[in-house]
């Protein structure tokens, strides 16, 4: 019942009121990672980023969540921070009380366009908080550019627009160098 | 900026036209680059989206761990009790009647009685329903009864009340009465229980819920999370304790003049600064004189002291010396310049440049005046920066290096110098337009303390210990909303307060504690406050806000309006004196030079005649030893103050007239804020300066004259003076004693054209002495708010380093 409430928000792109109730699920990954060698910062990063997975899969046609939302957040999140610790040839300590409600690796693809996508987040990420609000109101939001040039102050929405090509403009070259960065 | 990225983001929101998205795909088959920008822009809007979902979960975590938290509360240990509720005021006190009646049916109008309804004893307390009553039970509990507290059905009850408690505040007491301490089933540890009914002729009566009867219960675990459960009887003879709800504690009102209402640390800084913070009226002052709007800027005092010995030097600088002088720019000279700086802007560098701080293809130019090479440099860069690259200038190649050596167009040829000029002109306004915007922060502005620290507001939520630690938190949000929030809310308990707060201000992490949670946690009560004179109260802030914001602002226009003239009357005055000294000077040096002469042809047995000196003899560097003529040799000896020594090789005739030095040292010279000496000689017409020296003052004398030097000191507006009636060559010591204005009059005897300017020399030392302590009082006064300004405005204490806009 919690569950699909939680998924029906997340579909409806209402992603505050489910945070408000994913919250919930939280402090197990926090715990896995804490005694896996992750900080705090580490624990909040993962569980972002099985949301965002998980926030993909319900937007593709066809998806069924064959386990509880819990037992899928977690698996998700130990298959990544599990990721994260091959990379430093660690691996997650086996316990009961993790190993019980996993699914296996297999029932998680591990979708590596998300991999790319990050790169784009850091490179919008990297933009002046002028910019990232403008992109952010645009495109994630959905607001007309005439009200964004008004909450902004922007003169006009002309002046709003141009500037909104400015700052895509310096995204993608953050993207570029973040990409020739990482090829290294 | 690149090409791809408009007709892409176009393509990308579904902006363009049939034929166009059918050209667009045709090319991207094609077109490699094309193709490389677009997966690049599709993943930004990926990317965006990605941030977009985080931002909002983050929302919603915060609000998710909130709950969490504040639900905690119900794991905490209990006080048990039966129906009880809220708040209210104290006028008399009454003692009881202990007996152990035992009536047939309890306050819910049954039979059933529980052992510690039989076992323990009753208080009986006789009330009158229509007075606000206290009463203090054995065990200490304190009842705040209001008037009219009680109902029979809904309806008033006055007249005499019988009051009955019952209470088990030790564990003997709950263990004689065996009081459960199970609520649910589940144990509790107890503080203490009580009962209480009341009746009125044998009928229950309850209590009004819009009254209350505030219960305050002594608490014998501090520190524990005491709660209060209301009692049900069970039919086993237990009582189950249900319906947990939280103490609030009542806050005491105190004398709000005496709380500390200020910013943090600004009485600390105030008294750093050696002012007396014990003078409330002196603090406030200060404090209040900090206005929301008010352009410090403007009024930067401290640069600008005027050096009086330099002035006449200056004159090729005038316009700059007036700038600063008067605090303002030269108002025609920009005026013109601006209409035309910003049509040229516009034509010839808006393009690749900003006014601002942001970056377009090149540097956002605000301040570019303030940072790059002085003199012409900008003129001739803007002309010609290719040139001036080329030839090697640090600066030059510098930014050309920092701006990823992009190229500038060169507009010798295009724009004139006077034109570079305007369009100088035109940024540095609007950098100091920007700095104005930005350095009139609308924090929590002095007024709206001001408004509410008054006695007015005492007996309020406001004129308490609480709320006074609130208020330092509230600074430091620098938003005024939030004491806006305390203010409208003031019949309210502090705690609902804290709580709207603390969901207000999501902080930066979702599971970082704020302050206001902290606060909230405390669960502080309320001030009860009748809603009408609430809203009064606010009323009457608001009016009062607007009315101190309008006179502070129009008195601290008024004081610089008039430092702004006497700085102006003070330099009109300097300049008139350096006039009238130029032309004393000149005239005493003539008539000593006239004097030398004569002397000198004397003693060769020549005559005389006065031939006139061409140009200005101050510039006089023609003298040189092989020059014959004996007027060079006594003029340079004149101006030169020593000893003139001259063989006339004709006649083998000498002339010598004889310079001997002659010094005035003053006893305790380090007393005086100055001090000035003088050499009156009686032959000439005016006094001459002695030169202040380590040493003392020095001058040489002429024999040819006798003298008297005056000394005067000043400290304050007092002047102190000695005189030595016979300057003769050596050196003196002289203590100086305090003199009247009027005792000034007594240098008319010396000598009638000396003395004449003497008065008038003293004057104008007195005035210098005094326009001296006014800059320092200015100076002094600025630094303060200098100082204070950041404490006072926490949130906007370095204008210059807020980023403007992106990138």
């Amino acid at each position: 019942m919690k569950d699909e409430q939680i998924l029906d928000y997340l579909k409806a792109g209402n992603y505050t009121k489910a945070g408000e109730k994913l919250y919930g699920y939280f402090p197990v990954v926090q715990k896995l990672v804490l005694k896996n060698n992750g900080s705090k910062q580490d624990a909040e990063d993962i569980y972002q980023e099985a949301l965002i997975i998980l926030i993909r899969k319900i937007q593709s046609p066809g998806f069924i969540l064959s386990s509880s939302l819990n037992t899928y957040i977690y698996s998700v999140c130990r298959f990544l921070w599990n990721d994260q610790l091959k990379k430093k040839n660690k691996s997650i300590e086996t316990d009961i009380e993790t190993t019980l409600f996993v699914l296996k690796a297999e029932e998680i693809e591990n979708d590596t366009t998300e991999n790319e996508n990050k790169l784009a987040e850091k490179a919008f990420n990297e933009l002046g908080e002028k910019c990232k609000q403008l992109l952010q109101l645009f495109y994630f939001n959905k607001i007309s550019l005439k009200e964004i040039a008004t909450k902004l102050g922007f003169n006009s929405e002309k002046v709003a627009k141009n500037q909104k090509y400015r700052c895509l403009e310096k995204a993608k070259e953050n993207l570029k160098t973040l990409k020739s960065f990482s090829h290294e | 900026m690149n090409k791809y990225t408009e007709i892409i983001d176009k393509y990308l929101g579904g902006e363009l036209s049939t034929e166009d998205k059918i050209a667009f795909e045709k090319l991207l088959e094609t077109n490699l680059e094309l193709k490389t920008e677009l997966e690049l822009q599709k993943q930004i809007l990926k990317g965006i989206d990605r941030a977009g979902i985080k931002n909002e979960l983050k929302k919603g975590f915060k609000k998710g761990s909130f709950k969490a938290k504040s639900g905690k509360w119900f794991l905490g240990i209990i006080i048990a009790a039966l129906a009880v509720s809220t708040v209210l005021v104290v006028k008399n006190k009454l003692t009881c009647s202990q007996n152990n009646i035992q009536y047939e049916l309890n306050e819910e109008n049954n039979k059933q009685w529980n052992e510690a309804d039989k076992q323990l004893d009753a208080q009986v307390f006789n009330i009158t329903a229509d007075k606000d009553t206290v009463i203090e039970t054995k065990g200490g509990i304190i009842l705040t009864i209001p008037a009219n507290a009680f109902l029979n059905n809904n309806s008033n009850v006055s007249g005499n009340v019988e009051l009955e408690i019952k209470e088990a505040l030790t564990p003997l007491d709950i263990m004689k009465a065996g009081l459960s301490t199970t609520s649910n089933g589940q144990l509790l540890e107890t503080g203490g229980m009580f009962y209480i009914n009341a009746r009125q002729n044998n009928t229950y009566l309850s209590i009004a819920k819009n009254k209350g009867i505030y219960t305050s219960i002594p608490d014998n675990n501090p520190g524990k999370k005491m709660m209060l459960f209301d009692g049900k009887r069970m039919e086993n003879g237990q009582i189950n304790w249900v319906n947990p709800k939280s103490f609030e504690s009542k806050l005491n009102t105190v004398d709000i003049l005496k709380l500390n209402f200020y910013p943090l640390n600004f009485l600390d800084s105030l008294k750093n600064f050696g002012i007396d913070i014990k003078n409330k009226k002196l603090t406030d002052s200060i404090y209040y004189s900090f206005v929301c709007g008010q352009d410090l800027t403007k009024y930067d005092y401290s640069s600008e002291a005027i050096d009086f010995d330099n002035l006449d030097v200056r004159s090729d600088s005038l316009r700059t010396k007036s700038v600063q002088v008067f605090g303002k720019k030269v108002d025609t000279l920009v005026t013109i310049n601006r209409l035309d700086g910003a049509t040229l802007f516009k034509q010839n560098c808006s393009v690749c440049h900003s006014t601002g701080k942001e970056k377009l293809t090149g540097p956002g130019l605000a301040g570019v005046t303030d940072r790059v090479p002085k003199g012409n440099w900008l003129v001739n860069y803007i002309l010609n920066n290719e040139k001036m690259i080329k030839s090697g200038d640090t600066y030059a190649n510098k930014i050309y290096k920092e701006n990823g050596k992009a190229a500038m167009t060169v507009f010798e040829g295009q724009l004139t110098e006077a034109d570079v000029k305007a369009i100088i002109y035109y940024i540095d306004d609007e950098t100091e337009l920007q700095k104005k915007s930005i350095s009139s922060p609308c924090e929590i502005a002095p007024s709206r303390i001001h408004a509410i620290w008054d006695k007015k507001f005492n007996n309020t939520l406001l004129a308490t210990k609480e709320f006074e630690e609130r208020l330092q938190a509230i600074f430091k949000t620098c938003n005024h909303s939030i004491l806006d929030l305390y203010i409208k809310n003031m019949n309210k308990k502090m705690y609902e307060i804290d709580s709207i707060v603390s969901q207000m201000l999501h902080e930066d992490t979702w599971d970082r504690l704020p302050t206001f949670r902290d606060f909230y946690n405390r669960r502080d009560g309320g001030v009860s406050l009748n809603e009408g004179h609430m809203k009064k109260l606010q009323a009457y802030m608001e009016e009062k806000r607007k009315i101190y914001d309008d006179a502070v602002k129009s008195a601290m226009q008024k004081l610089y309006e008039k430092e702004k003239i006497e700085d102006k009357k003070a330099y009109q005055q300097r300049i008139a004196q350096n006039n009238k000294e130029g032309i004393r000077i000149n005239t005493v040096f003539h008539e000593e030079l006239t004097t030398n002469m004569k002397e000198a042809y004397r003693q060769l047995g020549k005559e005389y005649k006065p031939t006139p000196i061409r140009g200005n003899y101050l510039g006089i560097t023609l003298v040189s030893t092989g020059w014959k003529n004996v007027d060079a040799y006594v003029l340079e000896s004149t101006l030169s103050r020593t000893t003139l020594d001259y063989i006339d090789k004709d006649t083998g005739k000498k002339a010598i007239i004889r310079y001997e030095p002659f010094s005035v040292t003053i006893s305790e010279k380090e007393n005086y804020d100055r001090v000035v000496a003088y050499l009156i000689p009686d032959k000439l017409s005016s006094f001459q300066r002695m030169k202040d020296t380590l040493t003392g003052f020095r001058e040489n004398l002429n024999e040819l004259f006798s003298y008297s030097a005056v000394v005067f000191g000043f400290k304050g507006e007092e002047i102190f003076c000695q005189t030595v009636k016979t300057a003769k060559p050596g050196s003196v010591n002289v203590s100086l004693s305090k003199m009247s204005r009027s005792e000034i009059e007594q240098y008319r005897n010396l000598n009638a054209g000396a003395s004449r300017d003497l008065v008038s020399e003293l004057n104008y030392q007195l005035f210098e002495q005094k326009d001296q302590d006014r800059k320092k009082a200015i100076a002094k006064r600025e630094e303060l708010r200098k100082r204070m300004w950041p404490i006072v405005f926490p949130c906007n204490a370095y204008p210059q380093q807020q980023a403007v806009i992106n990138n």
